[in-house]
């Protein structure tokens, strides 16, 4: 039976992948979603080149569920204005300049292809960005490191105004023996900021092996209850780049913790924090790398308690070439695997933003090793995912994707 | 197509040696030209009026032509600066010997127009693709070798600011550690790291010969894209050339080149500069933010922290003309470079205390013997020791702003960590040249150099020494046979290169995290081969081709053992260079015209970069990621009349392609900038040469000249050209230097007044990092021989 779906899947997705060669074809003079209509509704980030003449661009799409999209005579470069640890939210882009490292935090708004400055202001508290969320539409709240990257910062900023509030983050000191330490998913949850965080050596020495969650009252910034658990250590990349957390709709807290060089031994893995606890759910515990058969990497809530994980599901020769990474549906309340979405072809090894959740539908980006690139779309209520919008043209590296409105 | 070329490379050898074999003749001519005092004349044109048949003199003055049937012949001897000879000769079978003095020595002094055919000439009309300048043209001016060298064709040399800043060099499109650059043959590194050619004084050399994707073997380096050589003043003569100039930015240059023979017959000889300016320049239309209005504005504000200033002073002592050494010198030197940091990879990142410092002590031997065992065998050999060390301090805690302003930032500038970095790097070097004229048809050269340098790099924060140096030793031996038949009309030369490599590390990091030693011996092999064809005496036609290496260096391959991790299997970059070209010269009357032209083919693989590796932004390997193809033209015109007027017009093209076919990891999919233009490369750019002169205007011994150059960059974008809506292009680029020199008492005593960037156009050789304005500058110059 199942391997009749396969199968059917396998038949549809070359159908619809003639239909869409048919669509490149037909489109090809419509994919240019040029200025003056201001129809985007998402916008794709893109590196073009190969070492070291690599540029990255951006590129509006009405829609990901069909058509293609090409960089030919279309999108905008922003290498030097912007880079894909960026922040998204109504339309408008945050950027604390984290790889730029201009000292600037900017607000940005994406039409028409145009990557237009709305406000900038001189921000020079953290020297690195990692971690974002928002408290309410106009508070925007970053963490990230020092130079010496041995503190994690705050700064709460008002998004009218990029007026910043500024504070050092009361977590526990640095375990003796480690070197520094790394912020990577913030959430408000429930009132509280909740911030996950690793003490790290210097590579390639393993980190402190606890997967640790501080939890820190907002707007005091006082710390409430720093959780460590043993049993793994990380927690993805930091969501300027990932998500690794979800909260679903009863409240609970859901981490990923991903160990990568943080540790040679230990699995990735699921926790939970209930609604209104101060500790991990002693009950939950999830081995990521067992439910998988590879090491989940990025977690992304996409509503019923359900998320997509994306894992590595072929053993990792850390150059990012290779193509290993694939998702899954995992139901987080049951810490099950739902199934592997195995009508995807394996991605590249980019440890970026490649899906974003609108509505039904999440879009997955996938970088393919052969044939065609496309942005999947995963009808949720369907359990089914589609190649939607092809990114014609053969591209070393798809970024990242955000929802504009 | 370049196994043909090899396939065809031994056949042609051979019908050629049977070519020339057949040319043999019995009747030829040797002898030596002088001048009314003397002195050995090198590069003087020596012809048989008639005949194809001419050769120049060497720096000995000595010429020998051969392969002439027995007969009457009027022989013609001509040099700038002399009165022509013509000679009526009776050639019989045995070789007939004269000595030839040359009368009616005219305006020979330095810092004139100097036209004449000579060794630049030569190595111009020989069959490597080369630009051979002569900077006694420009030893008036206060420009540094950077200046005049990108003035010539295939060159561009893109600076990021002012006096002594970074710059690139870029031959026919390939440039970085594609480019070597070398003194009198030698690695110019082994005078330490403070010697560039951004702070070289024009008048240290007598000529640079720019060497373009093909190599001599005498060159012994890993040159993938070519290689620069400066040629000092090799004659025997006693001399003193003595500069000093001032200008904008608080900008002072001094040099000193000279040379004394003592009674005993010893020699003695100095070069010594002195570079130092505040490189206080204005900067244009830049963004700073106004605490006021809370708004980023747009105002001119002036460099803060670009101080830079370097010295040299290398010595030798020896004897020259002994029966056991043509040339036997000892030598020492010194440099020192101390350099304030304004700016990182773009003026957005602008630094207030980063530093950095470093000097260099040198020993030097040089050993020259003709005719060693045999006649025709020469020796060439220098050895050297460096201590090239230098400091790199970043540990400022604060973020600078273009106003000067900074706030706190617990950060260093460059880099987020704070370094004091001390790197060391030792350094032996020796070449041994041996070369062999069988006859004038063949002769051998066989070169073989031997560079070891340890990189010992520490932190002095975390650190009191490099725990885990790297070390590097190459031996490079090239073997080539050169070829000259027809009468010299038509010259090859072949040759091999071996390239071997010896890397060691204690410890390297391999891409699991786990540590082992680093122990591993490369070898390569090159090839190629220059031919040359004289059409006419003064038309020829030319061609080469190489097989170019440029080998890994210790820290590519073996990173450095805590956040850059080893590449075992890294390859060294590799090109098929080809040039193609032709020349003509003529003179009528007292004009004087040469052009000269060509095509270049540069197929480059496997250049080597760093990437960051596991995602992890701290950890970086060394990969071989792409390849350029590179194919381009260039042009070249002169004209003199007398010592009145010279003008210099020349054009390059280029077009520098990504010839990577398949993006990393992708199997079908044609990478999407495939064979797109290299973005942020200048590809068509020219320049303007023009000076007048005049003699005897202000009085007997006074020269007046008045020179211009126009440098033009065509724009190019900046980053892929087919690519986005509209795309960022840096623009066309006009810029205009004009001097005037006064010269008096034959050119012993010079003053000259510059204006550079006459029109105050902003400059760029790479976006957002703006080069000074106009400014002026005095030079003063004292000069004997």
């Amino acid at each position: 039976m199942h391997h009749s779906i396969t199968k059917w899947s396998r038949s549809a997705a070359l159908v619809l992948g003639m239909v869409s060669l048919g669509a490149c074809v037909k489109y090809d003079d419509k994919i240019s979603i040029g200025p003056g209509n201001g129809s985007e509704n998402f916008a794709i980030w893109i590196q073009l080149g190969s070492w070291p003449n690599t540029t990255q661009y951006m590129v509006g799409a009405e829609s990901l569920l069909k058509g293609a999209v090409s960089l030919k005579g279309n999108g905008v470069e922003v290498t030097s204005k912007a880079d894909y640890g960026i922040i998204a939210k109504d339309g408008f882009y945050y950027y604390p300049s984290t790889s730029s490292d201009n000292s600037k935090l900017s607000k940005f708004s994406f039409k028409d292809n145009q990557l237009t400055t709305v406000r900038q202001v001189p921000f020079t508290y953290q020297s690195g960005v990692s971690s974002y969320c928002f408290v309410n539409d106009s508070t925007l709240v970053l963490v990230g490191n020092n130079g010496d990257r041995n503190k994690l910062l705050c700064s709460v900023v008002n998004t009218n105004t990029l007026a910043t509030r500024n504070a050092a983050l009361p977590i526990n000191p640095i375990p003796a023996g480690y070197a520094g330490v790394g912020a990577r998913s913030l959430d408000f949850v429930d009132g509280k900021l909740y911030l996950t965080l690793a003490y790290t050596a210097n590579w390639p020495d393993p980190a402190y092996p606890k997967a640790i969650v501080a939890i820190i009252d907002f707007p005091t910034l006082t710390l409430v209850k720093q959780l460590e658990d043993g049993r793994s250590v990380g927690a993805g990349i930091g969501n300027m780049w990932m998500s690794a957390t979800a909260v679903d709709h009863k409240g609970d807290y859901y981490m990923l913790a991903y160990p990568g060089w943080l540790s040679k031994t230990m699995s990735s893995a699921l926790y939970r924090i209930k609604k209104g606890a101060m500790a991990y759910d002693p009950a939950y515990f999830v081995n990521l790398d067992q439910l998988l058969g590879g090491a989940g990497v990025a977690m992304y809530g996409i509503g019923n308690g359900r998320a997509l994980v994306k894992y590595k599901a072929l053993p990792d020769d850390g150059t990012d070439a290779e193509h290993i990474m694939a998702y899954a549906l995992v139901d987080l309340a049951k810490g099950a695997l739902v199934r592997k979405l195995t009508e995807l072809p394996l991605d590249k090894g980019e440890m970026l933003q490649t899906i974003t959740v609108e509505g039904n539908n999440a879009y997955i980006m996938v970088n393919s090793k052969v044939g065609k690139d496309y942005i999947w779309v995963y009808d949720i209520e369907k359990d089914a995912a589609t190649p939607g919008l092809e990114i014609a043209g053969g591209y070393d590296y798809l970024l990242r994707i955000d929802k504009l409105k | 197509m370049f196994k043909l070329i090899r396939l065809f490379i031994i056949p042609i050898v051979c019908s050629c040696l049977a070519l020339s074999a057949g040319a043999q003749n019995t009747a030829a001519i040797a002898g030596q030209v002088k001048s009314p005092a003397g002195q050995p004349l090198s590069d003087a044109a020596i012809t048989i009026q008639g005949t194809h048949a001419g050769a120049y003199t060497k720096s000995d003055g000595h010429f020998r032509i051969s392969g002439l049937k027995p007969g009457k012949y009027t022989l013609i001897v001509s040099m700038l600066g002399f009165s022509r000879q013509e000679l009526a000769i009776q050639l019989g079978n045995a070789e007939l010997r004269l000595d030839i003095t040359l009368t009616g020595e005219t305006q020979t002094r330095e810092g004139v127009t100097v036209t004449g055919k000579g060794k630049s000439r030569q190595l111009r009309e020989s069959g490597f693709a080369v630009n051979a300048i002569d900077t006694r043209r420009f030893a008036n001016s206060s420009a540094d070798m950077n200046t005049i060298l990108n003035r010539t064709t295939g060159v561009k040399i893109r600076e990021s600011g002012g006096t002594g800043s970074d710059f690139q060099f870029s031959i026919n499109g390939l440039s970085g550690r594609a480019v070597r650059y070398f003194i009198d043959g030698i690695p110019l590194e082994v005078m330490g790291s403070a010697m560039t050619l951004n702070n070289i004084p024009v008048n240290l050399a007598e000529r640079v010969e720019i060497y373009k994707g093909v190599l001599p073997v005498s060159l012994g380096a890993d040159a993938l894209g070519g290689a620069v050589n400066l040629v000092t003043n090799q004659n025997i003569k006693n001399y003193l050339d003595a500069s000093y100039s001032f200008g904008s930015f608080n900008t002072h240059r001094a040099a000193v080149t000279g040379q004394v023979t003592g009674k005993t017959g010893i020699v003695g000889r100095v070069s010594a500069f002195l570079n130092y300016s505040d490189n206080d320049y204005k900067m244009k239309a830049i963004e700073l933010f106004n605490d006021e209005t809370q708004e980023y504005e747009l105002r001119d504000v002036r460099r803060f922290h670009d101080q830079y200033r370097s010295t040299m002073v290398q010595g030798e002592i020896g004897v020259v003309q002994k029966k056991w050494a043509d040339v036997f010198f000892l030598g020492a030197g010194y440099s020192n470079t101390d350099r304030e940091i304004q700016t990182g990879s773009n003026q957005n990142r602008v630094y207030g205390a980063a530093l950095q410092n470093g000097d260099a002590f040198n020993a030097t031997l040089r050993y020259k013997k003709s005719n060693l065992f045999t006649e025709g065998l020469d020796l060439n050999i220098f050895a050297s020791h460096t201590q090239d060390k230098y400091l790199v301090t970043d540990t400022t805690g604060y973020r600078y702003f273009w106003d000067g302003s900074r706030v706190p930032l617990n950060a260093a500038e460059m880099s987020n960590v704070k370094v004091l970095t001390h790197v060391n790097r030792p350094r032996n070097y020796a070449r041994a040249n041996f070369s062999y004229t069988l006859s004038p048809e063949h002769s051998f050269n066989l070169n073989y150099t031997f560079d070891e340098m340890s990189n010992k790099t520490y932190n002095q924060l975390v650190a009191d020494k490099d725990d885990n140096p790297g070390r590097i030793a190459k031996h490079i031996a090239g073997l080539g046979y050169q070829q000259n038949l027809l009468n010299a009309r038509w010259t090859n030369t072949f040759f091999g290169k071996f390239y071997g490599m010896q890397l060691t590390q204690a410890e390297i990091l391999t891409g699991n995290g786990e540590y082992i030693s680093g122990n591993d011996t490369k070898s390569f092999f090159g090839y190629g081969v220059a031919s040359r064809y004289k059409i006419m005496p003064d038309f020829g036609v030319k061609a080469s081709y190489e097989k170019a290496y440029r080998l890994p260096e210790v820290s590519e391959m073996f990173g450095n053992g805590y956040d850059q991790i080893a590449n075992p299997l890294l390859k060294p970059e590799s090109s098929h260079n080809v040039n193609l070209g032709a020349y003509y010269g003529t003179q009528r009357g007292n004009s004087r015209f040469y052009a000269e032209g060509g095509g270049f083919f540069r197929d480059a693989v496997d250049f080597i970069f760093p990437k960051t590796y596991q995602s992890n932004s701290q950890v970086i390997r060394y990969e071989n990621t792409s390849k350029v193809r590179v194919t381009g033209a260039e042009a070249e015109v002169q004209y003199d009349y007398r010592d009145l007027f010279h003008l210099t017009l020349n054009a390059t093209y280029q077009h520098s392609i990504n010839n990577t076919k398949r993006g990393e990891g992708k199997d079908e999919t044609e990478e999407a900038s495939y064979r797109n233009k290299i973005p942020n490369q200048p590809w068509l750019f020219g320049n303007a040469l023009a000076s007048i002169g005049k003699n005897g205007l202000l009085g007997k011994g006074t020269r007046i000249q008045l020179n211009w150059d126009l440098q033009y960059v065509h724009w190019f974008y900046l980053t892929w050209e087919d690519f986005a809506v509209s795309n960022e292009k840096v623009p066309n680029q006009y810029i205009q230097n004009l001097g005037l020199t006064y010269s008096l008492r034959n050119g012993r005593y010079n003053i000259t007044a510059e204006c550079r960037n006459l029109t105050d156009q902003r400059a760029y050789d790479n976006w957002r990092l703006q080069k000074p304005g106009r400014s002026f500058f005095v030079k003063l110059r004292y000069f004997i021989h």
